[in-house]
């Protein structure tokens, strides 16, 4: 009998054992959305002392709705969580999410007048495309058989938002590729990218390096594209950073598309977009060596250089946010948008 | 007329069958039989010239009645040498069975003749019957693995009929193929072993060092693999044969992809992750992170294990049914054969018919006749190649059902379709058919000398059809269905003629001549197309009807051989052999003189242990050097790669598309030779201890020169390049077989045998300047198979995020080793990693007899090579926001794994993920086998019976993530498949 026993108590324990696999933990978590109650109150304070107007300290009337917006939406992921609709974290955080976000822009908001010719910095949020530079359209902006793209440029946490941010673009898509895009990529562990569109339908050469993450400081780009030589290089303050040779395509040069030219949002598709601030802009029809890319991060242009197809400089409050002239005479840009000057005194 | 040819043809048949059954005045006669251990149960003993037969009992003890005295008892058991003994007015007959422990009279098939085993110079192995039955596989090829040193065979995938590589002796040509030739009944085939019945075969002998492949002469350089199946028989008497099977297929490491096996949740909080790292923490808020459906399985916790539910059990039956008799004069074998094996994925299936005819007919001494023919006749259902890969990338959070009951399509918005939509909305099948016969007629005007005239005929098929409907990945639910079909055949034709002369003299010189005169005539048909916008479902017959009709080709293509050929083999006093060949080929693939080519052998060797100084040392039973040269050659290139070729285009001219030729880019060269290869082999056959050790050492050195390379030239004419013979390639390696008979007692045995196979591959040259080619990955030196990629140093920590941005890398992205530590990742960090080739493998089997119960167990290992799998960088390293991975520790800050990078983190290099280490060890086989003895069985009038039970792959041991590590490396896009193991259930029955 008891020799049984001891048989069965050897059949079961192994079966006992491969019996307990994976736990099949599926039970939905219990909520946290106590955050909600918290940003609701910063809200509606905002919203109660909140001056509405246009001169220096007040906030403009159309941030004043966007908040009071914001604050709807909040209420209506507060009725969610306590009618049992939201069920899992991430919803909750997504209205957390968005009442910080709208929180941060209402206070963004508030008005610094900031009068032509004041030496200032250029802020634009392209973040879910609300703002951007629009520098129209030229054939120009394509470069040529070479070219090189070159500007500094200044980034804050949480510049991008989602995988793909554009910085500076004529770049067309979907394909057929067309022009070119200097942009960043993923939201962890960013990349600046650069690439280029060429005379085979689907081959997009890019060339990429860790974005620069010392936030609050200038910083130089330069995107050198040469099709005589087959490469590309990409070089941060002076540095060249990657270099693809070889290509097997040539840089589709000109395009019957319309070339246009934004920065902070892709001109096609707007939803690659981010934030940030940009100081000067410059395209040339040369492949710039990278001497001559270290000369020019210390030099001003005038607008006669030669090979020089456009150049900015957002240094100082403009006269006309909508019509700022570039420096060679030939073409216009306007600030669109969600965009602020900050003074430099 | 029909119904009179029919009747004759039956009657003739019936005659044939009966003509063993007369009998006469019965005497009894009575005895045992034993060996040297006892008395032997199960022998079976047969009355010379008739089908009557008996068996010895449990104590060895036999009663057989006899016609009168001038009968002959036949005593015959596996692993014994037969004896014959006249009756002669006995009526007790006790006989003493030796052990056929050498087998050094195993026959081997050496190509046109067959020698002793104990008399073969070169380097050959043998498969018998008894062995492919036992390893249970569907395609022959198979259980060459690991059971033939020397060999490896590289399946393409677990499905069924899945096409199968074999390399005897590694690579030797870089742009044509390293395949063997295959030898069917004494023609060569194209279409390979897997339409071949494993049960048809009587042996299989590979042929692997160049001294006896040269008998091919400029086809053998890969080696040869000669398959005899089951021609006239050679028992007497006649027989039935019944050998069934039916195996049950289910799926075995099955892959874990995240959240499976109703983990859902753990998906919901990959893929939480994968947006954030990847979309970052707002992405979540979109519609897109989770649409309704996916929200409302969460809700409900309702998950869907999507490769579990696709995977499904499959059947797999095998029937063969073998009549064979063997008379004065006539012999014969019929057989039939059917197997279907149901795939366990989707739709899969395959299905082969067989039939094999071999008769013969004696006219007295001199002359001698027969007909051998194989008919095999085999579908493929490939099943569709997008169901199971969406099956593993559909996530969990999504049911096979909407709510109403209908079937989902794709799993999120443009995502991957539903499997089994896919499945039920695709159709690939292919139709294949083969037949080998030959007719022969051989003439002994003395009995030493036979002149033999042979002409062969293979022909083989296969049409392929393809539909693909809207509700499909490629449709999408929106695009016209498409059809295609292909088909191809085969002919080929030979015609062999032979004078062998074989003679004994003084019993001691032993000499066989052979002289040859053969020609080969070889076509080749195929032709093609494609209907899109198919307007209802007629699968692929009426492609006429499609919107429009692509891909529209067809081709033809033939070659002819002359081939004079002679081959000596002398042996002096059973001590000292001598082999030599001489081939002289001629083929219309090449021109001018080059198109002859004489190809040379010879082989040595030593019957060491007949030496008179040897005779007393009782330990050694057996040992024989070998030594041989060969050179052989491969005429498997292409039929016109001698000649400038126009090529067609198709030109704009007003507004229509107009034919127009023009020349190709590829300059033609007369001047082309066969690639040829020279080998030498040292072999060392040995045994010990009355043979209860034995088995066979071969060391080669394998050289392959004048491979046909492409070679860029000057634009002169408008010519791009010209095909030359200019590259060389080197194989060296150790085999080694074993066998021991470790155990022997009257009621168990314990036999075990072990093969060990390692091949050394070398580029030697690629265009005569020994330059490495970058572009191809060719390296002087190196095998011609290399990963070369960039390496893994794990993966970037937290602690390392300055050093990782130097490198546009950051923690949890993949770290790569900077080569040449200049700080940056490029060109300059790619280096040779390894080879997809194992750096040796074994195989093992050991088979424990205990009085009528026998089990075998069989395991295969191929140990080393570095594989670039697809599976593993397409399930681990692909970033999609909407599909599903593997379950592998992917890097987090807690973990700090180093092999799989972040979840959702856009790293580079993620190539590495598809460097995979191909050393696996399986335990193959366990069959465990009872022969019912004679008393059993005589009520049943059956005269031998043998049940058994087989489990094919119940064991695995490797690292590697995927489902089988033998197909590492799979093709995702048209072979993925699972792994099955199958459970079988046999008979053996002989009526």
């Amino acid at each position: 009998m008891r020799k049984e026993h001891l048989i069965y108590f050897l059949i079961c324990v192994p079966m006992l054992f491969l019996s307990c696999g994976k736990d099949k933990n599926n039970s939905l978590p219990a909520l946290d959305y106590e955050e909600l109650f918290l940003l609701r109150t910063e809200m509606v304070n905002r919203l109660d002392t909140v001056v509405i107007g246009i001169v220096d300290g007040t906030y403009p009337e159309e941030s004043y709705n966007a908040l009071e917006d914001a604050l709807k939406t909040l209420d209506y992921g507060i009725s969610r969580a306590r009618a049992g609709d939201l069920i899992l974290q991430f919803e909750v955080d997504g209205y957390i999410l968005a009442a910080k976000k709208a929180i941060n822009l209402f206070d963004d908001s508030r008005i610094v007048v900031v009068t032509p010719g004041t030496p200032a910095e250029l802020f634009v949020n392209g973040i879910d495309h609300r703002g951007h530079i629009d520098f129209g359209s030229s054939q120009e902006y394509c470069g040529g058989q070479k070219f090189t793209v070159e500007t500094w440029a200044k980034l804050e946490n949480g510049y991008i938002e989602f995988t793909f941010g554009s910085f500076i673009s004529t770049f067309v898509s979907p394909l057929p590729y067309k022009g070119w895009s200097l942009h960043y990529w993923g939201v962890t562990g960013t990349l600046l990218r650069f690439c280029i569109g060429t005379t085979k339908d689907d081959y997009l050469p890019t060339i990429a390096t860790s974005a620069p993450s010392d936030y609050g400081n200038w910083f130089h780009i330069a995107a050198v594209s040469n099709s005589d030589a087959r490469s590309i290089e990409l070089y941060i303050n002076g540095e060249l950073k990657f270099s693809q040779s070889g290509l097997e395509y040539d840089m589709l040069p000109n395009s019957t598309d319309e070339m246009r030219m934004w920065a902070f949002v892709e001109p096609i598709d707007n939803s690659r977009c981010m934030s940030g601030y940009m100081k000067k802009f410059r395209i040339w029809n040369d492949a710039k060596t990278q001497a001559e890319i270290n000369q020019l991060m210390a030099t001003d242009v005038s607008g006669t250089e030669a090979g020089l197809l456009c150049a900015w400089d957002f240094t100082q409050k403009p006269v006309d946010d909508e019509a700022i002239p570039d420096k060679t005479g030939r073409h216009t840009a306007k600030i669109v948008g969600l965009y602020k000057w900050k003074a430099l005194n | 007329m029909i119904k009179k040819f029919v009747f004759t043809v039956i009657s003739c048949c019936l005659f044939v069958l009966l003509t063993g059954s007369l009998a006469a005045q019965p005497i009894t006669i009575k005895g045992t039989v034993q060996d040297k251990s006892g008395s032997l149960a199960g022998v079976n003993i047969l009355i010379k010239g008739t089908n009557t037969a008996t068996s010895s009992d449990a104590n060895g003890n036999y009663t057989i009645a006899v016609p009168d005295n001038n009968a002959t008892l036949v005593f015959s058991f596996i692993g014994y040498l037969t004896q014959e003994i006249p009756v002669a007015n006995q009526t007790t007959i006790n006989v003493s069975l030796e052990e056929n422990i050498l087998l050094l009279s195993e026959i081997v098939a050496i190509g046109y003749g067959t020698v002793q085993r104990k008399d073969l110079t070169g380097s050959i192995q043998t498969l018998s019957n008894k062995e492919l039955t036992k390893a249970m596989t569907v395609n022959i090829t198979e259980a060459l693995n690991g059971r033939i040193s020397g060999v490896l065979v590289t399946k393409a995938s677990n499905r069924p009929g899945a096409d199968m590589s074999i390399q005897i002796r590694g690579l030797n040509s870089f742009n044509y193929s390293n395949e063997p030739l295959f030898v069917i009944n004494g023609v060569p085939s194209s279409s390979g072993l897997r339409t071949l019945n494993p049960e048809d075969i009587e042996s299989i002998d590979v042929l692997k060092d160049a001294s006896s492949c040269a008998i091919y002469g400029s086809r053998g350089s890969n080696g040869v693999v000669i398959v005899t199946t089951k021609g006239a028989s050679k028992e007497e008497g006649f027989h039935i044969e019944y050998s069934g099977s039916i195996g049950l297929k289910t799926p075995t490491r099955i892959p874990d992809m995240i959240g499976n096996k109703g983990n859902g949740l753990e998906y919901v909080n990959f893929r939480i992750a994968q947006w954030t790292n990847k979309f970052g923490e707002s992405s979540l808020s979109t519609p897109a992170f989770l649409i309704d459906d996916e929200r409302r399985h969460v809700k409900n916790g309702e998950y869907y294990d999507w490769l579990r539910e696709f995977a499904k059990d499959g059947w797999v039956s095998n029937h063969t049914i073998t009549a064979s008799g063997n008379s004065k004069n006539t012999s014969y074998t019929f057989g039939m054969g059917y197997m279907n094996d149901e795939g366990i994925a989707g739709s899969e299936e395959f299905s082969r018919t067989t039939s094999n005819i071999g008769i013969e007919q004696r006219l007295g001494d001199n002359i001698r006749m027969g007909l051998n023919a194989y008919i095999s006749y085999n579908t493929i259902n490939h099943g569709s190649t997008d169901a199971l890969y969406n099956a593993y990338l559909i996530a969990p959070i999504v049911g096979r059902f909407n709510l109403d009951g209908t079937p989902t399509f794709t799993h999120r918005p443009g995502g991957r379709v539903n499997p089994f939509v896919q499945d039920a909305n695709t159709k690939n099948i292919s139709e294949g058919w083969g037949i080998n016969s030959l007719a022969f007629l051989e003439y002994k005007p003395i009995s030493s000398l036979a002149i033999k005239t042979q002409l062969a005929m293979q022909y083989d098929g296969a049409v392929t059809g393809a539909w693909t409907g809207s509700d499909t990945q490629a449709g999408q639910g929106v695009t016209e269905p498409s059809a295609s079909r292909s088909e191809g055949l085969n002919r080929n034709w030979v015609w062999d003629n032979t004078i062998t002369y074989d003679k004994t003299f003084a019993d001691k010189h032993k000499l066989n001549v052979i002289a040859l005169f053969s020609m080969q005539k070889d076509d080749h048909q195929s032709s093609g197309m494609t209907g899109e916008g198919i307007p209802y479902n007629a699968d692929w017959h009426a492609i006429q009807t499609a919107e429009q009709i692509t891909n529209v080709n067809s081709n033809y293509w033939e070659s002819s051989m002359v081939s004079l050929m002679g081959r000596v083999n002398y042996i002096f006093h059973d001590k000292y052999l001598f082999t030599t060949t001489v081939r002289y080929d001629g083929t219309s693939r090449l021109s001018g003189a080059n198109r002859w080519g004489l190809l040379p052998s010879v082989a040595l060797g030593w019957q060491i242990k007949n030496e008179e100084f040897m005779k007393n040392i009782d330990w050694l039973s057996n040992l024989k050097l070998r030594v041989s040269w060969g050179k052989t050659g491969n005429n498997n290139v292409g039929h016109d790669v001698t000649l400038t070729k126009l090529s067609m285009s198709v030109y704009s001219l007003g507004g229509n598309g107009q034919k127009g030729f023009g020349t190709g880019s590829a300059l033609g060269n007369k001047d082309l030779k066969w690639e040829m290869t020279s080998e030498f082999n040292y072999g060392l056959d040995f045994g010990f201890l009355n043979s209860r050790i034995s088995g066979s050492v071969d060391v080669y050195f394998r050289t392959t020169k004048d491979l046909i390379f492409q070679k860029q030239i000057a634009h002169v004419n408008g010519y791009e390049s010209v095909l030359e013979n200019v590259g060389s390639t080197s194989n060296h390696g150790v085999e080694l077989t074993i066998n021991t008979e470790n155990i022997s007692t009257r009621d168990f045995r314990w036999n075990t045998n072990l093969t060990f196979s390692l091949n050394k591959n070398k580029i030697l040259d690629l265009d005569g300047t020994k330059t490495d080619n970058l572009a191809n990955r060719w390296f002087i030196g190196h095998p011609m198979q290399v990963y070369y990629d960039v390496e893994q140093a794990g993966i970037w920590q937290l602690n390392e995020e300055m050093e990782a941005k130097a490198y546009s890398s950051a923690p949890g992205w993949i770290k790569i080793v900077d080569q040449d530590k200049n700080g940056l990742i490029d060109a300059n960090d790619y280096k040779i990693l390894g080879s997809p080739m194992p750096d040796w493998t074994a195989g093992m089997t050991n088979t424990f007899t205990y009085k009528n119960w026998d089990l075998s167990v069989y395991v295969y290992a191929r140990v080393g090579g570095l594989y670039n799998d697809e599976f593993m960088f397409w399930f681990t390293g692909i970033n999609n926001q909407d599909w599903n991975k593997l379950d592998v520790p992917y890097w987090t800050p807690e973990n700090g794994g180093d092999r799989y990078p972040g979840i959702g983190l856009e790293t580079l290099w993620t190539q590495v993920l598809a460097q995979q280490k191909g050393t696996f060890l399986k335990i193959q086989n366990i069959t465990l086998g009872h022969t019912f003895n004679y008393k059993q069985l005589e009520k049943v009038k059956i005269k031998g019976l043998r049940a058994y039970l087989a489990v094919q792959n119940p064991f695995t041991f490797s690292a590697y993530k995927g489902s089988d590590p033998e197909i590492i490396g799979e093709n995702l896009s048209t072979q993925l498949s699972l792994y099955p193991i199958t459970f079988t259930f046999g008979l053996n029955v002989k009526f």
